[in-house]
């Protein structure tokens, strides 16, 4: 198991060459002067060019794409055009603002989700499995950045009871955390459902409430437990997805996050921050990944042994050896 | 198990509530405010301000000159002249006064003496031309232009003589730019010209803190040269970009002021008796122009067709939602010297061609095109902007101009305007951006390096009369050139100006001395409770 996380954590690295290398050839490419951006209308052709120099934005494609490969090798995702800081020290600040948001968010995801998804599984076709499902349609179908301006109309303009905007009080979580959550809790939900109600028609359920087992037993330990797995696949998804849509609500609730600062970033051309954005956002989207496949092995042990199976090259002593010994 | 089912229900309902009612933890912006303490009200001295971006950077010098970053900075750093807006009148602030030799070479500034610097030095004419020197090394190097500063000199404590290469009359007005900005020569060479690790500045608030994407605290600068000022203590320049959000801040109480609120909020604000609406019009108008090094557009009477199949009135009416107005002439007659005052010896109606689609079509006929042509036009991604083009669109094809219209973002646009030349037809905006006409003049100069000139106007006549007024010191010739300037520029068609912009803010009702300085950035020293 030890050989596998090792062995995924090192395929990180190239993972995020590549996408390094392949956002920096986008960004060449694309139109825009980041210097006329930074610098502003007035600026002479002198102060220009002294700009491109000092950020590392003169020389050809190669030339430039050594720069990179070579900073971030020491750890450098180089200096911000705009604030002429470095990177890292902006993204280690939006990240933290970010994660926590995402993760309140997917923790609500998961509790709405799961438990909603087990009600409606259970009594399926009743009052409540139609008022989860319909809910649930509701909340897939809402585009996030609608159900953020009405979360503000209603808590904000109308009731006054929740800030509008900000980041940092309990209160100015609620509203973004909602919104982020509840599109993740219908996808929960749905796939808890569908999950639930293969399970709970699978002959060993029959057999434990043959048994006498306790209903919540049968529920929880039994049902639940081996309907996990596309479950845990699911949140594992929505997690990647929670970050991609930070970017609209930190947009809407003016929230100081990563996405935020992607979309900044890209309207001002500040291509040292986009490839930071983006580089970070890989790095957690494949230690999410990895997280996922070690949560795997503890619901299904069976998992486990696939893992360390894989790519492990067998001995052929060791295979002759077994062999004569299950012959003799 | 359907009692256990209820009663998760039951608590899953009583925590949704509690987190929804407990929340009186909203924190309204009255913090720190209108408390009462022994049955007196004490005066709420701290001020909350929904700003639409936030700061870029802090160096005023050879930093952003975004109008968000300066509406922050023109609080922490200041000018020798301040303009009023909107006179436009040009005011001493950190000097004194100042008056130029016989043949307007020299200018002698005379600044106040006991001005003292956030690090707590006092601002010297040393450090007045040692700031001008480091303007002259920067990016914003244009406000120091025609200054020959190796031979500019201190004559004492209080007084330098800034020597001029030649005659240049905008250089007052330069000297009131936001980048213009006087500080500590002492703290900035022991911070190595590190802004982030300096405030040398002289301006009534000092840099508090700066949470990049957030918020950007201002503390008042106890020392500021002027007695009484500011009554405020603390800034909060919170970050909202969403348009509709800042305008929400101040209703619900949790701002006092709102940047740039949208013409959607401008009916809500002025319903509200809890906030005051402030609109003024800017010194920028929004022009329609062509790219004036393609043949078609080289031949004035293609511009002219094209200027006489626009309804500007209508255009104003339905684009704008009741902001700005439509244009009242080449410039916005808050500018010294514009033709557009009502009072001016010079002074023109606008339009100059009016709206007349029949004779458009003869002109453009007459031109060679009688069947019209087909153009791009590059709106950008200003929604007001797109807006324009569509309407334009419709009104150019009624002439046979056929138009495809290009949003593209900020930075492709810049580009394909400024650096590619690739357009046809494009919108942009100009404005005496430093408070001298000369400023909007150069859009028409040939020899223009700063991208102004985008449509790529060339004429010698043209030039020669804006380099004379540029030079001219006596202020009747210099006005009688400036209206040459705008008349032939007029009759040439070399812009057609669509609407005039407008500042709108709004803030909460209670707060007084709310007024706009240059640059459009509200000097927040005059604000009080």
């Amino acid at each position: 198991m030890l050989k596998f996380i090792i062995k995924r954590l090192l395929w990180i690295i190239p993972v995020l060459f590549g996408v390094a290398i392949i956002v920096f050839t986008i960004l060449y490419f694309s139109p825009g002067d980041p210097a006329l951006q930074a610098l502003g209308d007035n600026a002479s052709p002198e102060a220009i060019e002294a700009f491109n120099k000092d950020m590392g934005l003169d020389g050809t494609y190669f030339d430039r794409l050594v720069r990179l490969v070579t900073g971030l090798c020491k750890g450098d995702l180089g200096k911000s055009y705009k604030t002429r800081t470095p990177v890292i020290n902006e993204l280690v600040t939006k990240f933290k603002v970010t994660l926590r948001i995402s993760a309140y968010a997917i923790i609500l995801g998961i509790i709405l989700g799961i438990f909603f998804g087990i009600i409606s599984a259970l009594y399926q076709n009743s009052i409540w499995d139609t008022l989860s499902t319909g809910v649930a349609l509701f909340g897939i179908s809402m585009p996030m950045f609608w159900q953020g301006l009405m979360l503000i109309l209603l808590f904000s303009v109308i009731l006054n009871w929740l800030p509008p905007s900000g980041y940092g009080t309990w209160q100015q979580m609620i509203m973004p955390v909602v919104a982020l959550g509840v599109n993740s809790s219908a996808t929960i939900m749905r796939t808890t459902r569908s999950s639930m109600l293969e399970v709970m028609r699978q002959d060993y359920i029959r057999t434990a409430k043959a048994k006498g087992q306790k209903f919540s037993t049968i529920v929880i330990r039994h049902a639940l437990h081996n309907a996990m797995i596309p479950i845990i696949t699911v949140i594992g998804l929505q997690l990647s997805a929670l970050l991609a849509g930070s970017i609209v609500t930190e947009v809407i609730f003016s929230i100081s996050g990563v996405g935020r600062y992607l979309v900044d970033s890209m309207t001002a051309r500040d291509y040292a921050a986009v490839q930071g954005c983006v580089i970070l956002i890989a790095f957690v989207s494949a230690i999410l990944n990895l997280i996922v496949d070690i949560i795997y092995t503890f619901i299904d042990p069976r998992m486990k042994t696939m893992y360390e199976s894989a790519g492990v090259k067998l001995n052929p002593k060791k295979l002759a050896k077994a062999a004569e010994v299950s012959n003799g | 198990m359907k009692k256990i089912i209820a009663l998760l229900l039951a608590l899953s309902m009583i925590f949704a509530l509690a987190a929804c009612t407990s929340g009186g933890g909203t924190e309204p912006a009255t913090d720190g405010g209108e408390s009462t303490e022994g049955g007196e009200t004490a005066v709420k001295d701290t001020l909350t301000i929904a700003h639409k971006q936030d700061m870029v950077d802090k160096d005023p010098i050879n930093g952003s000159t975004t109008n968000a970053t300066i509406k922050i900075k023109a609080n922490v750093y200041e000018t020798l002249i301040e303009r009023t807006v909107p006179e436009s009148e040009m005011k001493p602030l950190l000097a004194e006064s100042w008056e130029w030799n016989d043949d307007y070479t020299e200018l002698t500034v005379h600044i106040k003496s006991g001005v003292k610097t956030h690090n707590g030095g006092d601002l010297t004419a040393e450090d007045c031309l040692f700031s001008l020197q480091k303007i002259s090394e920067s990016s914003n190097n244009n406000v120091t232009e025609k200054m020959d500063l190796a031979k500019s000199y201190a004559v004492d404590d209080t007084t330098f003589v800034i020597v001029m290469e030649e005659t240049y009359m905008p250089v007052i007005a330069n000297l009131s730019y936001p980048t213009a900005v006087m500080f500590d020569k002492e703290g900035y060479e022991e911070a190595n010209g590190d802004w982030n690790a300096m405030d040398i500045g002289t301006g009534a608030f000092q840099w508090g803190d700066w949470v990049s994407g957030d918020h950007v605290t201002l503390e008042k600068f106890d020392e500021y040269h002027v007695a009484g000022m500011p009554a405020i203590s603390e800034v909060n320049f919170k970050v909202i970009p969403e348009d509709g959000n800042r305008y929400i801040e101040v209703e619900t109480g949790h701002a006092d002021i709102a940047y740039e609120i949208t013409g959607v909020d401008i009916d809500s604000a002025e319903s509200n008796p809890d906030v005051v609406l402030f609109r003024e019009f800017t010194n920028d108008n929004s022009y329609l122009s062509f790219n004036q090094r393609e043949e078609i557009f080289q031949d004035v009477r293609v511009r002219k067709a094209l200027a006489m199949a626009m309804d500007l009135q209508s255009a104003w009416s339905v684009c704008m939602d009741g902001v700005g107005r439509p244009p009242v002439g080449l410039l916005p007659d808050n500018i010294t010297d514009s033709i557009a005052k009502s009072d001016s010896p010079w002074h023109v109606d606008y339009p100059m061609y009016a709206y007349n689609v029949e004779e458009a079509k003869k002109l453009l006929a007459e031109a060679g095109y009688p069947d019209g042509f087909s153009c791009r036009y590059n709106t950008g991604d200003n929604s007001v902007r797109m807006a324009y083009g569509e309407f334009f669109k419709n009104a150019f094809e009624k002439i046979g101009v056929t138009v495809e219209l290009i949003s593209l973002d900020g930075a492709t646009n810049n580009q394909k305007l400024k650096v590619e030349h690739d357009f046809d037809i494009y919108t942009w905006g100009i404005a005496a951006t430093n408070g001298d006409i000369d400023y909007a003049n150069r859009y028409f100069w040939s020899k223009d390096n700063t991208n102004r000139n985008i449509m790529g106007y060339s004429d010698p006549e043209m030039d020669q009369l804006i380099e004379d007024a540029a030079r001219e010191g006596d202020p009747a010739k210099r006005s009688e050139l400036n209206a040459k300037v705008q008349l032939k520029a007029l009759e040439d068609v070399a812009i057609i100006p669509i609407y005039q912009q407008e500042d709108v803010h709004c803030y909460v009702n209670g707060l007084e001395g709310f007024v706009n300085g240059a640059y459009q950035s509200p000097l927040l020293k005059y604000v009080h409770f």
